[in-house]
């Protein structure tokens, strides 16, 4: 499994969406991304990918689009 | 004659609950490494028994530092619980910065830690006696994999992050929606009136 199909299988078993809806998908755009749905999901990101991503990254992880910037960081190529 | 205090936590608001008898004391939920310590301190009351609710690092932030304090006390969770309390992404205190922020509380350092399993660890409703109390602790998964609710003398629950004020978070690392569904929910909705609840976050009630 590539790490894309990873990233987003992480956020279509999260927040059971179709592929077509990752595209734009932003914290609290849909109902099951708010803070406790985000918390889940970035705890399944770090263990995922086997990386500790820091608190400010954490919370800047605001879309689906930002959140690979973010894993690039961690030497994670999306 | 049996005291009970409670510690609330600033931070979580998570509560600590401390039942004192002739100088032993019975814990659940040490949620914090300083203040239930120091009322423990200020009592001159030995901790017999820590009980855990479940692994969720604002219920048992101060479990280790009781442990040095007073290595003869024994813990008691379930076994998932006991388990999970090893890890930093199942004890939640990896994203505890996050929920902090989240609930008001920015630029908090809450580094994440884990803790050694349980002394005695249980699967199915384990029942053990505390100084002529009867303690009947039920595994209750759905919050999280190791959630329990503590009876003391069947009139009091301790019913950690259930049957608190808001709704039970079960999508957090390890929550079940089935599990709460096919087993604590039907549980909860089977508890008798009259009994009294000391939940693990707000004030403590009596079921109508």
């Amino acid at each position: 499994m590539t790490n894309l199909e990873k990233y987003d299988k992480l956020f279509l078993e999260a927040f059971r969406l179709q592929p077509e809806e990752l595209p734009g998908l932003k914290y609290r755009g849909i109902q099951a991304w708010d803070s406790v749905g985000h918390m889940d999901l970035m705890s399944a990101m770090e263990e995922t990918f086997g990386i500790s991503i820091s608190t400010p990254d954490l919370l800047d992880f605001s879309s689906y689009e930002k959140g690979k910037e973010i894993l690039a960081k961690y030497g994670v190529e999306v | 004659m049996a005291q009970l205090l409670v510690w609330t936590e600033p931070l979580s608001g998570s509560n600590c609950y401390l039942m004192g008898e002739e100088g032993g004391c019975l814990v659940v939920d040490p949620n914090d490494p300083r203040g239930p310590l120091s009322l423990l301190e200020e009592r001159g009351w030995t901790p017999e028994l820590i009980l855990l609710t479940h692994e969720h690092c604002d219920h048992m932030a101060g479990l280790d530092a009781l442990r040095a304090r007073w290595p003869q006390a024994k813990t008691i969770a379930t076994a998932a619980c006991s388990a999970n309390l090893g890890s930093t992404r199942l004890n939640m205190s990896a994203m505890m910065e996050v929920y902090l922020t989240f609930h008001g509380k920015p630029g908090v350092s809450y580094p994440p830690f884990a803790c050694r399993g349980a002394d005695i660890t249980y699967e199915q409703t384990y029942t053990t006696h505390w100084r002529g109390h009867s303690v009947r602790c039920v595994p209750l998964p759905g919050h999280t994999p190791g959630s329990a609710g503590i009876f003391l003398d069947e009139a009091a629950l301790f019913s950690g992050d259930y049957l608190l004020a808001e709704e039970t978070v079960l999508r957090l690392p390890g929550g079940s929606p089935e599990d709460y569904e096919r087993v604590t929910r039907p549980f909860l909705a089977a508890l008798p009136r009259g009994l009294a609840v000391w939940p693990g976050h707000g004030e403590g009630y009596t079921l109508t």
